[in-house]
């Protein structure tokens, strides 16, 4: 005898996207870690929209994300309109995201907080 | 319907395989890519098969777009399936929406849409069938390449 199977119920997702943030120069610094996707996405939307309306200039730490898809990568691109966001150390699972949908031509990447807080 | 979290490794089966139904709310997404993280751990663990070392993570990327497709237009519940021959990684994502997706031109600064757009640039065929109930669509990539 099959009983129906009760789907999975998952809770929220336990790890919270924003390491910390700091500021750096007339820069605003998000350190961002874990997997980005539709559900994680909130507290980094929060903090983009605080830096635009504090900062000439947001910079996103990605060294801490281990995944991020095209719901993570919406939001950067919609982000990069209303500021000058720039991306730094992208790991390799990001950069493949931003060179196969083209946005790499449209974001501003560096390899470096560093890199991006001094240009 | 298919039936709950479920897995196997038995050698006599000839394509292992592994999926889950989940409600669609909150950590569905996260919860999917861990079945395929989980899947190819016990397929290169269990069964000796070689898999390439960026196939992890375009498999991650690839059941992410399609079960956050799932979770934003279909109501209710989805399942997750996802098997190999030994040389080519399914997977099959069913929701309950009939409506058949299609994908957007590639254009980067476009916001919106690039789901499926990253799904056919990362895999060799993706397939999409209507069921009685809503739809399946089924991508498909090389383990090894």
């Amino acid at each position: 005898m099959s009983t129906t199977p009760e789907p999975h119920h998952n809770g929220p997702p336990s790890e919270p996207s924003i390491a910390r943030q700091y500021a750096r120069a007339e820069t605003w610094v998000i350190e961002v870690r874990g997997d980005l996707d539709l559900d994680t996405l909130p507290p980094l939307r929060k903090a983009l929209q605080a830096a635009a309306a504090t900062h000439p200039v947001s910079v996103l730490d990605l060294a801490g994300v281990t995944f991020a898809d095209s719901s993570a990568l919406n939001l950067l691109l919609l982000s990069s309109q209303a500021t000058d966001l720039r991306l730094a150390a992208p790991a390799q699972a990001l950069s493949r995201l931003f060179r196969i949908t083209g946005a790499d031509q449209v974001l501003h990447i560096y390899p470096s907080v560093e890199d991006a807080t001094s240009s | 319907m298919e039936a709950g979290m479920r897995e196997s490794a038995d050698a006599c089966e000839p394509h292992p395989r592994a999926g889950g139904i989940f409600d669609g709310q909150s950590g569905t997404i996260a919860a999917a890519r861990g079945i395929v993280t989980a899947f190819l751990t016990t397929l290169s663990t269990h069964h000796g098969l070689t898999i390439a070392t960026d196939i992890p993570d375009i498999a991650r990327l690839v059941v992410s777009e399609l079960v956050t497709n799932a979770c934003k237009y279909a109501p209710g519940p989805c399942t997750v399936d996802v098997e190999t021959d030994g040389v080519w990684l399914q997977l099959s994502v069913w929701d309950s929406a009939p409506t058949m997706p299609h994908a957007a031109k590639p254009e980067p600064g476009r916001i919106g849409q690039h789901g499926l757009e990253v799904v056919l640039a990362l895999t060799d065929s993706l397939d999409i069938h209507p069921q009685a109930i809503g739809k399946r669509v089924t991508a498909r990539l090389p383990l090894n390449h």
